[in-house]
């Protein structure tokens, strides 16, 4: 009993850990006081607290989560009161049935795990902890058995803790059990039909919360992605593969300028792209893995041309979805590289991307006004720019002074450094105020290549801004004004570009060996933690097994398996321990030989006796089988069996 | 009898009366799922489909290796008890009002041990653990208040090893009795001194001055034995007494006092075994048999037989 309740803290600990650096910092003081309270409790070190300190406990507790999270439904508060409720349910008694009843609900306490993360390591640590469950059911039995035959109060003595606890027979043996059941769970969870929608409603934040690129684009607002070197999403090209400098990812578009934050067009975002003139180009194809961000926006290569059926292709060629990223997402694109908008720019385009807070920078719009009247057209106004921006002193760094209200000029005239969000928002705003229509894009540059799963790796820390301008002759154009700065940010990244000095996950083996995790993240994700109805109906269709939808199919599918699996392991397991001691084994089939040759078998008659039987009824039969007899009844009865009398045991019983 | 009590008895009337070695194997071992089990099971299917609604598949994967553990659980626990072989069953007999007891043996004959096994018969429980390949022994009380032959009834054998989801169990029932004597009478009035003094010719062996050492002849009382002696020369020897002989004891069933039947009976018992405490010679006259004069253990067992064995009379008789 005393390891049975030592090995159920345990389970409770090991469930509840991954939640550590979740759970607020007083409810964490609370679970680990509880906890030794506990074990001290056990050891007879302490008393168990009252029913009645047990209750002002958990209302304080209530009442902490109701001040700071607003409200007790939701994740983050749900699983802060589950957790200590748990841990507090260890107090109420130490009866068997209640310790059950904690092991089982350490279950649910997994499963709050996964509404926070699915990652692979999260997943062997279920193991182990179901290692751990099945260690405390066992304990659990035996402290119930041996209640039953020696009374209430066997074992309740604490003994020194048990050292084997977690090296003992019972935990090898629920090892082999657990990793027996792992076929039957793979097989289970590669058949199990998938609903494709769920059957009650969907919580708010039934998910991890929102990152990647944002809906508006400020200073600073793209700094915070650069240290994220999480992935963003994963491309895999089929055919020609752009080289990086080529590669920018199109995601969220601006259009509207206030001096310092640019902002979408809702009335463009919701308009369908057209679409021509794409027959004779040459397309890119891929596929994109893109990682859950609880946004809207889908990144494709510049400029995507075809549309998965679920996502729109907005006027101003921005993928975006109606329904919240809030799962890993796959799809596949086509996307051309040199795209000739065909036609005027609209009115309302046009108007919109001339638009500047007029005044609010007169040094750069009285700068633009001069190239004018030099008799620049639009073409030899952008290379005049660009041309200033690669030469000194503009500089491309991540810790640049802050700018005021008047952004532009404090950039172009003051500061003269920054990165890729200033350099564009600068570049696209004068290219306004000298009468080019301009936006700025955000999205991602640049790629990864993993060659251990072919595919290509854009992180969140690949975050960039760019700006697209309208000429007359070539319609939309890209313009990046940070590669005219610095170009190695567009070939190795914007931290390398800062020079801020090669990162330490850059180092060869490092790399490969991060090569190596992500391209396993990357399968864990695309078949276990992302298997959805789309992927198992493609599966089971190559596997052979057709599907249909009638749930007749579904079922015998899924019995049949499970009867299969059932059998096979009810088979070896019966096979392995069916066995019967070889003395015995050999003794049988001995037995056997006789009963064709007549001899009636008496199942208590010994193996001399047998021999004195023989004797009288069949007394060649008596001869041949002295030897067998006299080797088997030394053999059986005596101290141990030598080699020599294994030996004449099978020369006789083969000779027989 | 309640429908539930039908049930068992008639699963029961299989495993009756089997003659030994009983053999528990598939065919009569029986799993059901303990509240426990069921609740798991609760669990699990909430887990379930949880996970299908929000399809979380490490939900999924969590519960479908719930159900393959309880899958296997379930077999375990089956396995717990099939290859076992139950080869003896030992009564000692013991005097009505008294407590009976039956060892059971045990034989595992499987490669694999079997722990946490409880062995019942009516109240009486027992816990027995089987090494591989080994035997064990269990003994188990049942309570006899009427003199004659108990059986110890049916024997479940249940465990719900290892995880306390399932139990199985299996019904047992052998042939084997144990013999009850009568309730020896508490402060029986002296019996009456035997009609035929201890002549005969026959050496009789008392108990009061030591005169000699001879060699030991089967049934001379063990107490008898010198050990000292047994120890210097390898062989058994006996010591012998000189004393005024004793007269011989002669129980006779007419001569035994009260009217009731069952109470003369007590009684003779009683006189039996002070006799054999100071190992007198005695004989017994019953109405249907004559048992003796003789001495010993085996005497007793004899005569207490016949007293147990006696037939039935009004409103006592076999258990």
């Amino acid at each position: 009993m005393f390891s049975a309740v030592i090995s159920v803290t345990t389970t409770v600990i090991a469930s509840t850990l991954p939640h550590f650096f979740r759970l607020p910092w007083w409810a964490l003081a609370v679970i680990a006081v509880a906890l030794s309270w506990r074990v001290g409790a056990l050891l007879g070190h302490l008393k168990m607290p009252s029913r009645w300190a047990r209750l002002a406990l958990v209302a304080t507790s209530t009442g902490t989560i109701l001040l700071e999270f607003g409200s007790l439904l939701g994740k983050e508060p749900g699983v802060v009161l589950f957790s200590i409720m748990l841990t507090l349910k260890l107090f109420e008694s130490s009866s068997v049935r209640d310790l059950r009843v904690v092991t089982v609900l350490c279950f649910f306490m997994m499963v709050t795990q996964f509404l926070f993360s699915q990652s692979l390591y999260l997943a062997f640590y279920l193991l182990i902890t179901v290692l751990v469950a099945t260690n405390s059911l066992t304990l659990l039995q035996r402290a119930r058995f041996a209640t039953l035959t020696q009374g209430e109060e066997a074992d309740w003595r604490p003994r020194e803790v048990p050292a084997r606890l977690f090296t003992s027979t019972f935990s090898r043996r629920n090892l082999s059990l657990l990793l027996r059941t792992l076929p039957l769970a793979l097989v289970l969870f590669v058949l199990f039909p998938r609903l494709s929608s769920p059957l009650w409603g969907l919580p708010s934040d039934a998910g991890p919360g929102r990152t990647g690129l944002a809906d508006s684009m400020s200073p600073g607002s793209i700094l915070q992605l650069f240290v994220d070197d999480s992935a963003a999403f994963r491309v895999t090209f089929h055919g020609r593969t752009p080289p990086e400098s080529q590669l920018y990812w199109r995601g969220p578009v601006f259009w509207h300028f206030d001096g310092t934050t640019w902002h979408p067009n809702a009335e463009f975002g919701q308009q369908d792209a057209l679409v021509t003139g794409t027959e004779n180009l040459q397309t890119i194809d891929y596929e994109i893995t893109l990682e859950p961000h609880q946004g809207h926006w889908i990144a494709g290569l510049d400029r995507p041309i075809t549309r998965p059926d679920r996502f729109r292709l907005s006027a101003d060629f921005q993928l975006w979805s109606p329904k919240k990223i809030s799962a890993t997402s796959l799809y596949s694109l086509s996307s051309v590289l040199q795209y000739q908008d065909s036609g005027p720019l609209p009115q309302r385009q046009r108007k919109i991307a001339l638009e500047y807070p007029k005044g609010l920078n007169p040094l750069s719009e009285r700068l633009m006004t001069e190239w004018r009247a030099e008799g620049l057209d639009d073409g030899a106004v952008l290379a005049r720019l660009l041309n200033h921006f690669g030469s000194a002193p503009f500089a491309y760094s991540l810790e640049p002074p802050e700018l005021s209200e008047q952004a532009v000029d404090d950039f172009f005239f003051l500061t003269r450094d920054g990165y890729c969000e200033h350099y564009a928002s600068t570049f696209t705003a004068m290219a306004r105020m000298a009468g080019i229509p301009a936006r700025v894009v955000t999205g991602f540059q640049g790629a990864h290549h993993v060659p251990i799963g072919n595919y290509y790796l854009v992180r969140n820390s690949d975050a960039h801004a760019w700006s697209e301008v309208w000429l007359e002759d070539r319609g939309w154009v890209r313009v990046d004004p940070t590669a005219a700065v610095a170009p190695e940010r567009v070939t190795h990244g914007a931290a390398a570009a800062s020079g801020a000095g090669e990162r330490w996950y850059e180092s060869r083996w490092l790399l490969s060996f991060r090569d190596s995790m992500d391209s396993i993240q990357y399968l864990w994700k695309r078949w276990v933690v992302d298997y959805d109805k789309i992927r198992r109906e493609d599966l089971l269709g190559e596997l052979g097994i057709s599907g249909g939808e009638t749930a007749r199919q579904i079922l015998v599918v899924f019995f049949s398996t499970l009867l299969a699996i059932g059998v096979s392991v009810l088979g070896w397991m019966g096979w392995r321990t069916r066995k019967l001691h070889p003395l015995r084994a050999i003794y049988d089939r001995f037995l056997r030989k006789l009963q064709k040759r007549g001899i009636e078998i008496c199942p208590s008659e010994g193996p001399l006796d047998l021999l004195c039987r023989l004797q009288t009824e069949s007394p060649r039969l008596a001869r041949n089988s002295a030897l067998f007899l006299r080797t088997y009844a030394h053999a059986r009865y005596g101290r141990a069996v030598t080699d020599r009398q294994w030996y004449i045991l099978r020369q006789s019983l083969g000779r027989f | 009898m309640n429908l539930r009590g039908k049930i068992v008895r008639r699963i029961q009337a299989r495993h009756a009366d089997l003659p030994l070695p009983i053999s528990i194997n598939r065919k009569c071992v029986y799993i059901l799922p303990t509240p426990f089990g069921l609740f798991y099971a609760a669990v699990v299917l909430i887990i379930l489909f949880g996970s299908l609604n929000y399809n979380n598949n490490l939900g999924l994967i969590l519960s479908f290796t719930l159900i393959g553990i309880g899958l296997l659980a379930a077999v375990q626990t089956q396995k717990n008890l099939t290859g076992m072989l139950l080869v003896a069953v030992t009564p000692r007999p013991s005097f009505a009002g008294d407590e009976c007891l039956f060892r059971l043996r045990f034989i595992n004959q499987q490669r694999a041990a079997k722990q946490d096994i409880l062995v019942e018969a009516g109240d009486s429980q027992s816990a027995l653990t089987l090494e591989a390949n080994r035997e064990a022994e269990v003994r188990l009380h049942r309570p006899c208040p009427t003199r004659g032959w108990r059986s110890l009834g049916m024997v479940k054998i249940s465990t719900e090893f290892p995880f306390g989801l399932f139990r199985s169990w299996s019904w047992v029932g052998s042939t084997t009795a144990c013999l009850i004597y009568p309730h020896p009478e508490t402060n029986p009035p002296p019996p009456p001194i035997g009609g035929r003094s201890g002549g005969r010719g026959l050496a009789t062996v008392g108990d009061e001055e030591f005169e000699g050492l001879r060699d030991f002849q089967p049934g001379d009382p063990m107490r008898l034995i010198a050990w000292k002696a047994v120890a210097h020369t390898n062989t058994l020897k006996s010591k012998t007494f000189s004393t005024p002989t004793q007269p011989e004891l002669d129980f006779q069933w007419e001569t035994a006092g009260t009217l009731d039947d069952e109470r003369k009976l007590s009684r003779l018992c009683a006189w039996i075994c002070l006799a054999a405490n100071q190992d007198r010679r005695y004989r017994l006259a019953l109405p249907d048999q004559v048992i003796g004069p003789a001495i010993g253990e085996q005497h007793r067992d004899q005569c207490l037989k016949q007293l147990a064995l006696q037939p039935g009379f009004a409103g006592q008789g076999r258990v």
